[in-house]
């Protein structure tokens, strides 16, 4: 399984450096950033897609409105790979640490990342 | 009423999606590109970038002269995206019949082979700085915006004739 963690700025080299931070350096994960004015995310996209496509790759993107998301769904008519928008540290900590994904075990794990955000107060009144 | 009339490559998506939908309360987004338009899968895709509560339409050039119409009469918020100098031109030529304060919003062009860097987010060929003098001699304002959090910057501050 390859990982490609892909999102606006800074955010997604910061949660690569998030997951180096909790688990340690991998290999198998690449980073790609949409900076302003920059179209190279494309190349870099249309690269992995080609130099990988034997492998079971999983794109990440953080906004299911953005440009990278709008791609790799374009992407997806002819190329076969897993696409998750809207991803968190849960989930990504979860998948790492999965080699072979299905559509039905991807879809529980992304129920049970969605559980991580919480609004506290309401944790705390249960105590 | 159309609110604004922006010229994004990217056309629809997060920053029309997330911040001007509401600060403009739009009611709806029209895309007039005919790559998109005549793509049943690039349209399917701009749908899932669109806010739930807003209509999209996306329309070929040739097609748009009707529903700006339309649009310049309603008494509901539009915003008109094009993906390029040349197709904001088109759509200017039409508003231009119903009004005379027509104002261009650059939400941002990337680079492409023979463009020159102008901000980090905007990249312009010489052609679309010839079609940009002509807009301005036109009486047309051109702004530089991404979203609307940023300073409204008239393009010709970055040019000169």
């Amino acid at each position: 399984m390859r990982y490609i963690i892909t999102g606006h700025g800074y955010y997604p080299k910061g949660i690569v450096n998030t997951l180096t931070f909790l688990v340690g350096k991998r290999d198998d994960i690449d980073v790609i950033a949409e900076e302003d004015g920059n179209n190279g995310y494309k190349e870099e996209i249309d690269r992995i897609l080609n130099e990988y496509k034997d492998d079971d790759l999983i794109f990440f993107t953080d906004i299911k409105e953005g440009s990278i998301n709008q791609y790799l769904m374009k992407k997806l008519k002819d190329h076969s790979f897993w696409l998750i928008t809207g991803y968190n540290i849960a989930l990504l900590l979860e998948l790492l640490f999965t080699p072979e994904v299905t559509k039905e075990s991807l879809n529980e794990t992304i129920a049970e990342a969605r559980k991580q955000m919480v609004y506290v107060k309401d944790l705390l009144s249960e105590i | 009423m159309i609110k604004l009339l922006r010229v994004d490559d990217r056309l629809l998506h997060g920053q029309v999606s997330l911040f001007w939908t509401e600060y403009l309360n739009l009611s709806k987004i029209i895309v007039i590109n005919d790559e998109a338009a005549y793509d049943d899968f690039t349209k399917m895709i701009l749908n899932f970038a669109k806010p739930k509560e807003v209509i999209l339409e996306v329309i070929a050039l040739e097609d748009c002269e009707s529903v700006i119409d339309e649009e310049f009469n309603s008494e509901e918020n539009s915003i008109i995206i094009t993906g390029n100098m040349v197709d904001v031109q088109y759509v200017c030529n039409l508003l231009k019949r119903k009004s005379s304060n027509i104002d261009i919003n650059i939400g941002g062009l990337r680079v492409r082979p023979n463009s020159i860097k102008i901000t980090d987010f905007l990249y312009l060929s010489p052609e679309d700085i010839h079609i940009i003098f002509e807009l301005i001699d036109d009486g047309i304002g051109i702004y530089v915006r991404r979203v609307p959090k940023d300073e409204n910057i008239n393009v010709i501050k970055f040019l000169n004739r």
